[in-house]
């Protein structure tokens, strides 16, 4: 057998999108100066009220849609399709408006989600006390990690996703 | 002097099924001097503007319907109707487990950026892809930018034929 390698080609970029928009007068500079940078995060902080007002409204109509759900399958999976979209795009954005626990709640709730089969009202109790802790969150405004009580919680929401799989 | 990006001169596409997420990407495209902006909600539709042209770059979440964004990467890469197989692609997604960045990279993802990102990151992606682009790599079970970031110089004895 003669055992040749397979040919690999590499293709130069044209470069024709830097040639077009790469230039010393006009713009905002390759490597962020802090002015620029200050003018981007304010555009993050303009958004951030907008944030507040759409997940507290997500988590109102979870809380709601958790207390209606019913006992059927369907009725069942519908639920926790839309529990696993919403912690999703939750877990996606809390970070980037400075409520990094909110983000580490979502992702505990969707990793519990999507993994779950056959629905029990246990499993409906955790998921909302996920969705009770994200809106104690954002309704006190706890930016950051907060505190010890906040960590416990976490820890707590963790080790009842562990428990009730 | 400093190079600077022209960002008017850039076009992008961005693809996301959060709309919070998607006006907030648009204001920052914006905020840098972008004014062709196409958004898409969905893989259908991202797939409807690649095919009208026109789109420079592609920003978008992993998880979209009705295919991923995994999936739309490999249509741009290498789908016949494809009009640019070289697109940088600058995956944006809360899906930031190991598995799927060594998914996106080994699908021809150009950049992955985890959410929740900070504008900082954001940039950095985007300005490395239009002002340092990478060579792509042609090979029987790969196509997509070259996964060695690191050119690094050999300094050892003799290297092997």
């Amino acid at each position: 057998m003669t055992g040749r390698k397979p040919k690999v080609q590499i293709i130069q970029p044209t470069g024709e999108l830097r040639k077009r928009a790469v230039n010393y007068k006009k713009g905002f500079s390759v490597e962020l100066t802090s002015s620029e940078m200050i003018k981007l995060e304010e555009v993050v902080h303009n958004s951030r009220d907008k944030f507040v007002t759409a997940v507290d409204e997500r988590l109102k109509s979870l809380r709601q849609a958790a207390r209606e759900v019913g006992d059927d399958a369907l009725s069942m999976v519908g639920f926790i399709k839309r529990v696993e979209k919403d912690s999703f795009d939750v877990k996606g954005l809390g970070g980037t408006f400075n409520f990094p626990l909110l983000t580490q709640v979502a992702k505990s709730l969707n990793d519990y989600v999507r993994g779950l089969k056959n629905v029990t009202k246990i499993h409906l109790e955790i998921i909302t006390l996920h969705v009770d802790a994200m809106y104690v969150i954002l309704a006190q405004h706890i930016t950051g990690q907060g505190g010890t009580t906040e960590a416990e919680v976490l820890s707590a929401l963790l080790q009842a996703t562990r428990k009730f799989t | 002097m400093a190079e600077k990006i022209d960002f008017s001169k850039v076009r992008f596409l961005i693809v996301d099924n959060n709309t919070l997420s998607l006006q907030m990407l648009e204001d920052i495209l914006r905020m840098l001097g972008t004014t062709a902006i196409r958004r898409a909600t969905d893989s259908t539709k991202a797939k409807a503007a690649l095919r009208e042209g026109e789109i420079d770059i592609v920003i978008t979440e992993r998880e979209l319907e009705p295919e991923s964004g995994i999936e739309l990467v490999d249509h741009i890469r290498h789908s016949t109707e494809s009009l640019d197989r070289l697109m940088p692609v600058i995956m944006l997604t809360a899906r930031s487990e190991n598995e799927y960045v060594t998914e996106a990279r080994d699908k021809g993802v150009t950049e992955f950026l985890a959410k929740p990102f900070n504008v900082d990151s954001l940039y950095r992606r985007i300005a490395a892809v239009i002002a340092r682009p990478r060579p792509f790599i042609n090979a029987p079970q790969y196509f997509g930018p070259d996964r060695r970031r690191r050119q690094q110089a050999y300094s050892g004895p003799n290297r092997r034929s």
